[in-house]
């Protein structure tokens, strides 16, 4: 129906990979009849209202139920001593932190103390959303409240409210530290100082997080579930009902959008799954967008004080000083994986820097809990660094293009071992700016905006920021799958007739993988696209996998399916003479194989992004004229789904940067509770955006591909406000921190502005 | 004071033709058009993605002039004809909007999709030419966490070419 649709000759063979192959997904979403998880109902079902705590930080002295289980149309009001009746644990809090963290264990429904505005304390089942709703009301519970706090900095305070008892906020330390960091200090021709905010913000997938259960046949629980890791989640539900994994069945169906905070299992929708075991029927629970700002995890919230020590040529020669990440109020599994893993490691991004010594500290404080959100210390760590390099360049007095190329890795240098450890595979950090100033005609804008400086002081401040980033992606979790195997899990099966089924374990909620793994098996293959189908995001019909986040799943996905075929392709060749895979599958009765991707070693995407901004100083108000983004993912299976995901992560990375945060009074209240108050971008927020490649395959797997699920927040949320800061320079403004609204920038624009 | 007892859970008869069809329900007084097209006739189409009438997800066609049927009552609605993504086309015959939307790449997720397709029918109604700029601001009301609107902004454009050649 399209010229990108491949036919005749195209739609087979390796000339599949690097197709614009439009989706296949699609079909059902444009004409209602996608299957989310608001459109189960069945016969008998309940619905569910979670009680949430008003309050930030209070001892529970009392609940008080009757009204509420006595109201018409109500099947059950559920207390944390309901669920410890029925054997339901607390979630474990998180995986992979350091010796000698705390951890601890975060109650489906609050016990003694709540410690955030929005935790969940009772389970209202009735007949109808509004009687429930209804009854929830009439659950009273009294409170003794406690001193909140809610900031990363305030929150490690010796003197700071403490969440859990019996010692304080910090649940851990972590130093990264090599080479000879006090010496390149003490050695440095300058240091760049900055405190830097990489503010709370909240993920909004457009669908808000739900579930529904019920029990099935055979005795299984049945989970329907928008989640971006089925088998995650089945297994974390397992542990936590002491259920047997066997025994649950977990169904994603149309996920509408996740960017992280589908990833983790959370006490609401454990409480609705308990409930309806308990109660034998089934029970639906969605969230509302405002209980969203509440309820759901949100992103970043990290205080960076760091400082850059240059050397006299300009060469960047060491990173020191201390990131605080709060995490909210408890652990979700691998939230402290973001500071530890990605914030922390990636502060180098692709300069080579010889020495670091930077404190990791991650803090509990009386705010929701934190999850992965889009990059999930990618970002942050791009945007810490890059706000540095711009720093340098203006305290140096040179071009900001011309101090990062001298700094990058140079492309003759790969693989390339960071200070922090990290093995970047390939790269040409070089070319890709090179290419972004050609295509932002960047000599002529620096021309343009000194020539306004010159004529027009008082007028529109115009300025050009640069944001490069090094995307770490495709990362593997240490767990091995179910049979011991690592990694995610492919079966490939031919049948007889020729038609391949593909299913994953890795889970796909709008990243187009249904089409991308098709052309992908396809050109493996060298069958016909059509001739595909993709399996994912069920239990019972998908492989083990550890799902989609993290920018992982053409890496792991794509290694998995690759090994598949190529099982299938030997297993093909036991027939007398070469042939056709479909007559090799008909002759021998149909093929399977299955294949685990292993650990294929982590990819490194990079980009070059620029950004053409104004500033009116008489109202502090941005326009962004201009997004250039030039990224190098390696191998493209589909440039379409690729450009796709650079321009969601772009408008996402451009939110952060001038509307988005979720702010809190002192006394841990939301400011920000509903889409009326959250500014998230609209079509309006952003110029048409220009997107370019190029491509360095990755060297450590065997399709070449890099993930890059998140590189438009990296790249955009550093170009956008290194466009505007440098915008403001000739104002006396040397940094301002996210988001940078009108009202911000006006008030650093009066003459006795901070 | 148990709830239950005020005039908003009174049931109201309610007769819509929805996609040409003609429907009759009882439901309480105050249920939103959103919830009657989902829950009562089973349209699952339309989609909720906001409580306070800022996203867009829930838009519908009433008497050919697109609502957000999160801010109607289905009461309301009484008398009125609906249309639903459901009843501008399917597999068979796909209306160009969607077909753009498939053609342009304008949905990832597809959760906003519904709602986007049916605001840009209205916009095209409203202004068949729109440039770029007016596509985006004709899309104030629709919230698309996914795809930056770039080709859904390219998907309004390639449905208005349709729509005149057609
Ligand atoms: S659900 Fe109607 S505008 Fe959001
Ligand atoms: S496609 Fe996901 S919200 Fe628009």
């Amino acid at each position: 129906m399209s010229e990108r649709h491949p036919s005749g000759q195209r739609s087979r063979g390796r000339g599949l990979i690097g197709e614009a192959v439009i989706r296949r997904e699609d079909l059902p979403l444009i004409t209602g009849r996608g299957r989310f998880t608001d459109d189960v109902t069945l016969p008998g079902m309940l619905h569910a209202h979670v009680v949430r705590s008003p309050v930030a930080h209070a001892r529970i002295t009392g609940i008080d139920v009757t009204a509420a289980s006595q109201a018409p149309g109500v099947a059950a009001v559920f207390v944390a001593a309901d669920l410890d009746r029925l054997g339901v644990g607390p979630l474990p809090g998180a995986d992979n932190l350091p010796p000698g963290s705390r951890n601890p264990e975060f109650p489906v429904l609050a016990t003694e103390k709540v410690l955030w505005a929005g935790q969940p304390v009772a389970l209202v089942v009735a007949e109808t959303p509004a009687t429930a709703a209804d009854a929830a009301e009439l659950v009273d519970v009294s409170y003794d409240e406690l001193p909140a706090v809610t900031g990363p900095l305030e929150a490690a305070a010796p003197d700071a409210p403490v969440l859990h008892d019996g010692a304080d906020n910090v649940a851990f330390v972590k130093h990264l530290r090599s080479g000879d960091p006090d010496a390149a200090f003490a050695s440095a021709a300058h240091v760049v100082r900055q405190r830097m905010v990489s503010q709370r913000i909240a993920p909004v997938a457009l669908e808000p997080r739900g579930v529904a259960a019920w029990p099935g046949d055979d005795g299984i629980l049945e989970v329907r579930l928008p989640t971006q890791r089925p088998h995650g989640a089945r297994n974390s539900l397992a542990a936590i009902l002491g259920l047997d994994a066997e025994r649950i069945h977990v169904d994603a169906g149309d996920v509408g959008g996740g960017f992280g905070a589908k990833g983790p299992m959370y006490p609401d929708q454990v409480a609705v799954i308990a409930a309806a075991r308990a109660l034998g029927r089934p029970v639906k629970w969605m969230e509302t967008r405002s209980e969203s700002f509440l309820a759901t995890t949100h992103g970043r919230d990290q205080v960076a004080d760091l400082e850059l020590a240059v050397a006299g040529d300009g060469t960047f020669t060491a990173l020191r000083g201390t990131v605080h990440a709060s995490f909210g109020a408890y652990f979700t599994s691998n939230a402290p994986s973001s500071l530890l893993g990605r914030l922390g490691p990636m502060l180098p991004q692709g300069y080579a820097i010889g020495s670091i010594d930077v404190t990791l500290a991650g803090v509990f404080a009386n705010t929701t809990p934190i999850g992965p959100y889009r990059g999930a210390g990618r970002p942050e760590a791009a945007y810490f660094t890059e706000r540095l390099v711009d720093l340098a360049a203006a305290e140096l007095g040179q071009d900001p293009a011309l101090v990062r190329r001298r700094n990058f890795v140079r492309n003759t240098d790969f693989p390339h071992v960071t200070c922090t450890g990290l093995t970047y595979e390939s790269g040409d950090y070089q070319v890709g700016l090179d290419l972004l100033l050609d295509k932002l005609g960047y000599a002529g804008l620096r021309a343009e905006q000194a020539r306004a400086r010159e004529e027009l002081p008082g007028e529109t401040l115009l300025g050009v920021g640069l944001g490069c980033f090094v995307e770490p992606g495709g990362i593997t979790p240490g767990v091995p799958g179910p049979d011991g195997s690592a990694g995610d899990q492919a079966t490939v099966t031919v049948d007889p007739s020729g038609k391949v089924t593909v299913s994953v374990g890795t889970s796909a909620h709008g990243q187009g993988h249904q089409t991308a793994f098709a052309q992908l098996a396809a050109a493996l293959l060298d069958v016909d696209y059509e001739d595909v189908t993709v399996v994912f995001g069920d239990t019972a019909t998908a492989p083990f996998g550890y799902g989609t986040f993290g920018s992982r799943s053409a890496v792991a996905g794509g290694t998995a399916i690759h090994r598949a075929c190529e099982r299938i392709l030997a297993a093909a060749k036991r027939v007398d003479a070469p042939m056709p895979l479909a007559e090799a599958a008909a002759r021998l009765g149909g093929l399977s194989a299955t294949a685990a991707s292993g650990a294929p070693p982590e990819t490194y995407a990079s980009g070059a992004y620029g950004c053409v901004a104004s500033v009116d100083p008489a109202t502090g108000r941005v326009t962004v004229e201009r997004l250039v983004a030039v990224d190098d993912c390696g191998v493209v299976i589909n440039p379409l789904l690729v450009e796709g995901q650079v321009h969601g992560g772009v408008a996402q990375g451009l939110g952060q940067a001038l509307t988005e945060q979720v702010a809190y009074d002192s006394s841990g209240q939301p400011l920000a509770g509903s889409l009326m108050d959250y500014a998230v971008p609209f079509a309006a927020s952003l110029p048409p955006l220009e997107c370019h490649s190029l491509s360095t395959p990755a060297t450590t797997n065997p399709l070449g591909v890099k993930g890059m699920g998140e590189s438009g927040t990296l790249g955009a949320t550093c170009a956008v406000v290194n466009a505007v800061l440098d915008a403001l320079r000739p104002r006396g403004v040397r940094h301002l921190d996210m988001p940078l609204t009108p009202e911000k920038i006006w008030t650093a624009l009066q003459p006795h502005g901070s | 004071m148990p709830a239950s007892t005020g005039p908003a859970e009174r049931d109201v008869a309610v007769t819509v033709t929805v996609n040409g069809e003609p429907r009759r329900e009882r439901v309480p007084a105050r249920t939103l058009l959103v919830h009657f097209l989902r829950e009562q006739l089973g349209l699952t189409g339309t989609h909720v993605g906001c409580d306070t009438t800022q996203c867009g997800a829930c838009t519908v066609a009433m008497d050919g002039v697109a609502v957000k049927s999160c801010t109607v009552l289905a009461a309301q609605a009484d008398g009125h004809e609906v249309t639903t993504i459901e009843g501008i086309g399917d597999a068979e015959g796909l209306h160009p909007v969607q077909r753009a939307f498939w053609a342009e790449h304008g949905l990832q997720c597809g959760y906003c999709t519904p709602g986007m397709i049916m605001a840009v029918r209205q916009l095209l109604a409203d202004n068949p030419d729109p440039g770029d700029d007016e596509i985006r601001r004709g899309l104030a009301g629709n919230i698309c966490r996914c795809t930056g609107y770039q080709n859904i902004v390219a998907a309004a454009r390639a449905a208005a070419t349709m729509l005149q050649e057609s």
